[in-house]
């Protein structure tokens, strides 16, 4: 009997799901006729009862979800300009572009910045404006200006031009004149030796004129060279709550201070074979700096600036998890009997090289740091890293002891697009204290 | 005996009942509805905007902060009892509506009828075509033309490094599902020369801020710069031809439109919008987003509402639009968190399995699509979506079926319309679709499968 029964209910479920399927296909067969005849004659029912389903109201919620919706308003271009707009090096994050037409189908570019100046500007907003092609393709005037809340003020004005009409595909020769106001600069001394708790601040204003031609044979390679003449002074520091350098260091500590001018031959070597600069993942890139400052009227502060940045990005098994290495080193070598004005002394601390430290919290005739990097993305935005950076200031070679090497550690967290890293986030560790840091653009 | 066999032989008469009543086509199941008629006049509704950055946010954020507060959520869950879509007449299936009409799932089209499509031209007419507007927003540069028929077009081009993969991708995935049963724009190849094109003196274009600005022939250069270079002089585009009616916006993969009468099913519990995730997997679809939707009020029979379009489909099979699908697209959401956790909590060294073996770029008219290693429930479109979450067993096997139902021939002839000059590159893409298809309907009509992968109403692969 109990055999009886278990056939029984097999066949009735076998029945039953026969039948389904039967039903499904012989109403198919009909329902796709009834469904191609007009609609206006098919009856006008509900495949649910509408007063089961008012409509849901949720004020809360809904409350939520406006800024979301918000997001979403003309928001498409925005997304074009973060994926496309490489960041300025300086760490502002351009907002947008605006295009305006002059009546000869030519164009003026307007850009909009939000972001740094400087390792010590505070946040601040920028315009810049641009010919583009209003008067030559091969001809751009420019002018930029940015301020900050810490009241720096960073402006150039200035044209471009290709004198081989190829649009700068091969030679650009840029001429600007700029004037600039940092007013919190940081300093506690010269010297690897420097003690924190004589920081004291100072501002700098700066003038100049500078004349530079770039050569680009390849896509890789770029070289050039030019011409620049500065004046620069230091006076009092704007912070209310710190002393100014002027007070707390000796003028004969504070080389320049009244004020120096310079006229400077430059020259460099670039060597770029990273995949991409905003987000680079593997490759490597090299720069080579040179500059011969002389001082115009005397000789006081004659001296030769070297400068070598060295790079390499190497992806472990996927380009999604790298290590990225860095060596970089600034040399000032004054001639006889000169000195290196205090403000132009090579600097370390802040977000960028020896991270961790204050903003310019070593000044030295020198330096050399050396950072690595472990980076890793967690999805398609956000990335993460942890790094450690080794370096420190020196005067002589002999200062360069593992006694004055300061060594900083940290990790954080990055957001970026495919190409571009849009700001980072991050601890940092070092002798001195334990930091939380953020920073506009990549990190190197 | 007595009470156990008693049980069975109770049981066996109850489900035999309503098998007979619906063998003799009397009583039992009620006559299926066959058409939600969802079309009734209703006041215009206002155009509401949702781009990028919404579905991104939403997606990501929003939505992932309330399903994870939704606590009756949480409870069925742990009942093992999901919610099951709202829409399905009484032979589980999705009746006709202003959403979706059953096509190739009912009854095969034929060839000729899914290679048409929503067609209603073959594309613009020959001749001259004027330039109505420029498009320089957005991941892709595109203009509206007007044909001599006076029809308008907006034409969308291919990324110089991959010549017919966006264009194929969005005129081959048209056909498909529309053959699925959505409602899809004209989408057709079309070629032209520069000098075919006149630019209208009242055109516009919308620049980088959206402000709208003359259009200028500077502008029409740039943009063709920007494309996939001319072959023997005729440019290749997708002529999109405008769909008739007042565009309201996207519609959202949850809730309901407030200004729509005829909108009283919550989205995430359509199943054509929930079935649509399986649709997308094996389309590649990973663009789908509020953005790539439209709500289209439209006039028919007398009636002023609102039907539901997809639009857009430039980022499908092996196409990101812009450039061949990455590696990561498919496998994991824009901002996946889960993933983000695991490549966390091992410092960088987990990999998933995509990453150790990614796909390669075979041709580049394709992009990068492999069937290796798909699977429909594993799949990740871009943005996580309310009603893709929600899909139940019900649900994939109802589009799983549909999958199912298209012919080897039937593929070849979407393929053949997205006209791709390399005919190897078309027979792998028709080869890729066939074994992503049949993927689909192994994996998804395997209940055992289903039944440790679904539970509540969130697949968990």
């Amino acid at each position: 009997m109990a055999k009886l029964a278990k056939v029984g209910l097999l066949v009735a479920l076998t029945a039953s799901a026969e039948a389904q399927d039967g039903m499904r296909a012989g109403f198919a067969a009909r329902s796709y006729e009834a469904a191609i005849q007009s609609v206006s004659t098919a009856p006008r029912r509900r495949i649910v009862d509408p007063k089961k389903f008012p409509p849901r109201r949720n004020p809360v919620l809904r409350g939520i979800q406006a800024p979301f919706r918000w997001l979403g308003e003309k928001s498409e271009a925005g997304m074009a300009r973060f994926e496309n707009d490489r960041l300025l090096e300086r760490g502002m994050a351009l907002l947008g572009v605006e295009v305006l037409p002059s009546p000869d189908h030519k164009h003026l570019h307007h850009s909009l910045f939000f972001g740094t100046t400087s390792e010590n500007s505070g946040f601040g907003v920028g315009g810049s404006v641009s010919t583009a092609d209003l008067i030559s393709p091969d001809f751009q005037f420019k002018a930029v200006a940015a301020f900050t809340t810490k009241k720096y003020f960073d402006s150039g004005v200035g044209f471009s031009f290709d004198p081989l009409g190829q649009g700068f595909k091969n030679l650009s020769i840029d001429v600007l004149g700029r004037y600039a106001e940092r007013t919190q600069e940081e300093f506690s001394g010269a010297g690897p030796s420097s003690f924190r708790g004589d920081l004291s601040t100072y501002e700098v204003q700066e003038r100049g004129v500078s004349a530079i031609a770039t050569v680009s044979p390849g896509r890789r390679f770029s070289f050039g060279g030019g011409l620049d003449v500065s004046s620069s002074s230091a006076g009092n520091g704007g912070a209310d709550d710190i002393p100014s350098t002027l007070r707390v260091f000796t003028p004969g500590e504070l080389p320049g201070a009244g004020g120096v001018q310079l006229l400077s031959p430059l020259a460099f070597v670039v060597f770029d074979a990273r995949d991409s600069a905003g987000n680079p993942r593997k490759g490597a890139f090299a720069r080579f700096g040179y500059r011969h400052n002389r001082t115009l009227g005397g000789s006081e502060f004659d001296h030769d600036e070297y400068s070598v940045d060295l790079r390499g990005y190497i992806p472990l098994g996927t380009r999604r998890r790298i290590v990225a290495l860095r060596v970089a080193a600034e040399f000032n070598d004054p001639r006889r009997g000169a000195q290196v004005p205090f403000f132009l002394l090579a600097r370390l601390g802040g977000s960028g090289v020896l991270r961790g430290y204050d903003p310019q919290r070593f000044y030295g005739r020198n330096a050399l740091v050396s950072s690595m990097e472990y980076r890793f993305d967690m999805t398609r935005h956000l990335g993460t890293f942890v790094f450690t950076d080794v370096g420190q200031v020196f005067d002589e070679w002999e200062q360069l002891t593992g006694d004055n090497l300061r060594g900083t550690f940290g990790g954080g967290f990055e957001v970026k697009s495919g190409k571009s890293v849009f700001a980072r986030i991050f601890a940092a560790r070092t002798s001195e204290a334990t930091r939380l840091m953020v920073r506009l653009g990549a990190g190197f | 005996m007595a009470l156990r066999d008693a049980i069975f032989l109770v049981v066996a008469a109850l489900l035999l009942v309503p098998a007979l009543f619906a063998q003799s086509g009397a009583g039992g199941n009620p006559e299926p509805l066959w058409l939600d008629f969802d079309m009734e006049s209703v006041p215009e509704p206002k155009a509401r905007d949702a781009g990028y950055m919404y579905d991104f946010a939403y997606g990501t954020f929003f939505l992932q902060l309330r399903q994870a507060l939704d606590f009756p959520r949480h409870v069925r869950r742990a009942r093992g009892a999901p919610k099951e879509a709202s829409n399905v007449n009484s032979v589980d299936e999705v009746p006709d509506s202003s959403w979706f009409t059953n096509r190739n799932g009912m009854r095969r089209l034929s060839v000729e009828d899914l290679k048409r499509g929503p067609d209603e031209t073959a594309g613009p007419a020959p001749g001259s075509y004027v330039v109505l507007r420029g498009k320089s927003e957005g991941i892709t540069p595109g203009f509206w033309i007007k044909d001599s028929r006076g029809d308008t077009y907006i034409l969308k081009f291919d990324p110089r490094t991959n010549p017919e993969m966006a264009t194929g991708a969005e005129v081959i995935s048209t056909k498909l599902f529309h053959a699925i049963g959505y409602n899809v724009p004209q989408n057709t190849i079309f070629h032209f020369r520069r000098d075919q094109l006149e630019i209208d003196p009242k055109a516009t274009i919308t620049d980088q801020l959206n402000r709208k600005r003359k259009f200028l022939a500077s502008d029409l250069d740039a943009i063709l710069e920007r494309v996939a270079g001319p072959v023997e002089g005729r440019y290749r585009a997708v002529a999109s031809k405008l769909l008739k009616g007042k565009p309201k916006g996207g519609f959202h993969f949850e809730g309901i439109r407030s200004d729509d009468r005829n909108d009283i099913i919550p989205h995430e519990d359509r199943r054509e919008l929930r079935g649509l995730r399986i649709f997308a997997a094996w389309l590649a679809h990973n663009d789908i987003r509020v953005g790539n939707t439209l709500d289209l009020y439209v006039e028919e029979g007398g009636r002023k509402f609102l039907r539901h379009y997809l639009i857009d489909f430039g980022s499908t099979l092996g196409s990101d639009t812009e450039f061949a699908n990455d590696v990561i697209v498919g496998h994991e959401h824009q901002m996946d968190f889960r993933q983000a956790g695991k490549v966390l909590a091992t410092g960088g060294i987990y990999q998933p399995r995509w990453e150790l073996r990614p796909e390669p770029e075979q041709f580049p008219s394709v992009g990068r699509l492999s069937s290796e290693g798909f699977h429909p429930l594993r799949w990740k479109q871009n943005f996580p979506l309310a009603a893709f979450d929600n899909m139940t067993e019900a649900d994939a096997r109802w589009a799983a079926r549909i999958v199912s139902s298209f012919s080897d021939d039937q593929l070849r002839a979407a393929v053949e319309c997205g006209e791709l000059s390399d005919p190897r590159a078309a027979e792998y893409l028709v080869r890729q679709l066939m074994v992503r298809r049949d993927i689909i309907r192994k994996e998804l009509f395997d209940r055992s499968y289903l039944e440790s992968s679904i539970s509540d109403n969130r697949v968990k692969p």
